[in-house]
């Protein structure tokens, strides 16, 4: 759980996101889909996927490290990150 | 020698500030700020308060190295470089800096050895590898946090009151550049040269007290430290963060001044209009737009600054619809900046007329060629033939280009790219990939077609479920404009996005033809069999 939201609701933001920034609805996605190689987004992208995760789960980006940052290849990476953090 | 066909030459202008050799003396009372927003928060230092820190950092390099050492800086976009870097200004020592790394590889040690580096200064202390090379590496914490004791004070005190005197020929800098065979190179950036650069972009800018520039891109780049140089002499403020938060932060910090590469205004252009859906039904689309603009963006953006590579005609357009100027120029490392779209003269397409001391060289083919009054000078070619794109002191640079009517400089291509159809009509793939580029449903084209009867594009769609015959009809029309013989007969669809990560970007978010060409190389031979 993070602030309260369930993984599937975190889960459910990051998929809209990646839909949004691929600009591809309806985009496979998974848990296991590789941000850059499975869907197709480039490394700055991905940076205006993971700022927009945040806002929208309240995040500030900034609590991150750039290591951690850099450690996000993965949705399920990143949803680990967020539940440490949260 | 290169024929000269046609020149274009920037106004002679009096000398340059002695911008470099000032900076020291002017940290001293100086209430401009350096704003770091990375993850301890928000953090301001004014450059007063830093100043004592920054000689003390000095005083004791110039105690354990003197100034005929180099000093091997692994970056990072944080106070503790800046403080670090601004140590070396002030000791006169010359600096070799690369990109963040948390251990030297063999590439990185081989880089620094070739350059006479015997020391490494970065964040993390040597690894157990990293001790059997002939470098010493030193933790940023070693410098910043030892430097009490009276011999220490006594050279600060020193320092202070005199500190290293630059001449217009040493090398400020040694820059690091990935070389067109994928071989590092490095380019040693004069006192001169930088002071010139930096009073052009000023007299060009006015940047003032009011300003507050963003810089995100690593600071191991030169040009990106140029603006902290420059605030210090000409007295504006610096927004400093990573590239990885900079999405967050720009909204948040309302910055001034803006300097990213095209790529990036492609990502704020999508942001702007994504975060416009949500607000338009509250009002107009224009108007949504122009909220959405100010919530990424901030609502003090007076320019944006974008160059190395080209810049999409959508994002270009976008920016200046919105009433935000997006300014492109163009330079090489060898030379720095050489023209410059500016607010008085400003040609979109185009990189701007050229600066003053500078002078643009056209050969018949149409290769520039650059002469500038204070060169960059030495390129340190580790493993490639030193005499590389020199022609005395003539930097040929290798891009084609071309001056129109009213003096503006437009960049269409590589002099190695360009290539001949079976037809004989010679391709300059970068005029056509750049008005593909101009699509929507585009994001990157490499065009080939050596000794080939047609062209065929590789395309990395922006959207990878693109309906696969709207895009080939998108690139037939767009390339039909320019004739039969240059229409794109096929196109290969990119497996992934190009991407720095599968080699088919470079750092500067420039395709790299080569690989690229080589990853498709079957699919491209199949359009021509079937």
């Amino acid at each position: 759980m993070l602030h309260g939201v369930s993984d599937e609701s975190v889960f459910a933001t990051i998929k809209t996101v990646v839909e949004v920034v691929s600009k591809n609805p309806g985009i496979r996605c998974g848990v296991d889909s590789d941000f850059l190689t499975d869907l197709g987004l480039s490394s700055l992208s991905l940076v205006m996927l993971m700022t927009e995760v945040c806002e929208r789960t309240g995040y500030n980006i900034l609590n991150f490290s750039e290591g951690d940052l850099t450690k996000v290849k993965t949705v399920q990476d990143l949803m680990v990150l967020l539940k440490a953090k949260g | 020698m290169t024929t000269t066909m046609n020149e274009m030459v920037g106004e002679p202008v009096a000398a340059a500030d002695r911008v470099i050799d000032s900076i020291t003396a002017r940290l001293r009372s100086n209430p401009h700020k350096i704003t770091v927003f990375g993850d301890k928060g928000k953090l301001e230092y004014t450059y007063q308060a830093l100043y004592p820190r920054i000689i003390a950092v000095g005083a004791l390099l110039h105690r354990l190295w003197g100034t005929e050492t180099r000093i091997g800086l692994v970056a990072e976009n944080s106070i503790d470089f800046v403080i670090i870097d601004l140590a070396c200004i002030a000791a006169g020592l010359c600096t070799v800096c690369i990109d963040q790394k948390s251990t030297l590889d063999e590439d990185a040690i081989a880089y620094f050895e070739g350059l006479s580096v015997q020391v490494v200064v970065r964040r993390e202390p040597a690894s157990a590898e990293e001790l059997k090379s002939s470098l010493r590496v030193v933790p940023y914490s070693e410098l910043l946090e030892h430097h009490e004791g009276a011999t220490i004070a006594a050279l600060s005190q020193s320092l202070s009151h005199s500190p290293y005197e630059w001449s217009d020929g040493e090398f400020l800098t040694i820059k690091q550049t990935s070389g067109s065979t994928g071989v590092p190179k490095a380019i040693g950036a004069t006192v001169g040269s930088i002071d010139d650069t930096l009073s052009l972009v000023q007299s060009m800018f006015t940047h003032n007290a009011q300003d507050r520039v963003l810089v995100f891109l690593p600071l191991y780049l030169v040009q990106q430290r140029y603006w902290i140089y420059s605030s210090i002499y000409f007295g504006f403020d610096v927004i400093l963060t990573s590239w990885k938060y900079v999405l967050s932060v720009m909204g948040a910090s309302s910055p001034t001044v803006v300097m990213g590469v095209p790529k990036f205004y492609d990502i704020l252009k999508d942001r702007i209009q994504y975060k416009a859906q949500f607000l338009a039904a509250a009002g107009s689309d224009d108007a949504a737009l122009r909220d959405a603009a100010r919530a990424v963006l901030g609502s003090n953006v007076r320019y944006m600054w974008t160059g190395s590579a080209p810049c999409s005609r959508v994002a270009l357009d976008f920016f200046w619809s919105l009433g935000v100027p997006l300014f492109e120029g163009y330079g090489t490392n060898e030379t720095d900046i050489i023209s410059k779209n500016t607010f008085a003269h400003c040609k979109l397409g185009s990189v701007g007329k050229v600066l003053p001391n500078r002078r643009v060289l056209l050969s018949a083919s149409g290769q520039i060629s650059v002469w500038r009054r204070q060169c960059v000078t030495t390129r340190y070619e580790l493993g490639e033939d030193n005499t590389g794109g020199f022609d005395g002191n003539v930097y040929v640079t290798g891009d084609l280009g071309y001056i129109d009517d009213e003096g503006y400089l437009f960049i269409n291509g590589r002099v190695g790219d360009a290539f001949v159809l079976e037809s004989g009509t010679t391709v300059h793939p970068q005029e056509i990939e750049l008005q593909l580029e101009k699509s929507d449903l585009i994001s990157f084209a490499v065009v080939y077609g050596q000794n080939r009867p047609f062209l065929v594009a590789v395309v990395d769609p922006q959207n990878r479920a693109v309906d696969r015959k709207a895009l080939e009809q998108t690139v037939y029309t767009i390339t039909s404009k320019a004739g039969s013989a240059k229409r794109v007969g096929r196109i290969v669809l990119a497996h992934e996005s190009f991407s720095e990560q599968n080699g088919c970007l470079s750092p500067q978010r420039k395709i790299v033809r080569r690989r690229i060409l080589e990853k498709y190389r079957e699919e491209i031979e199949a359009c021509y069999t079937v």
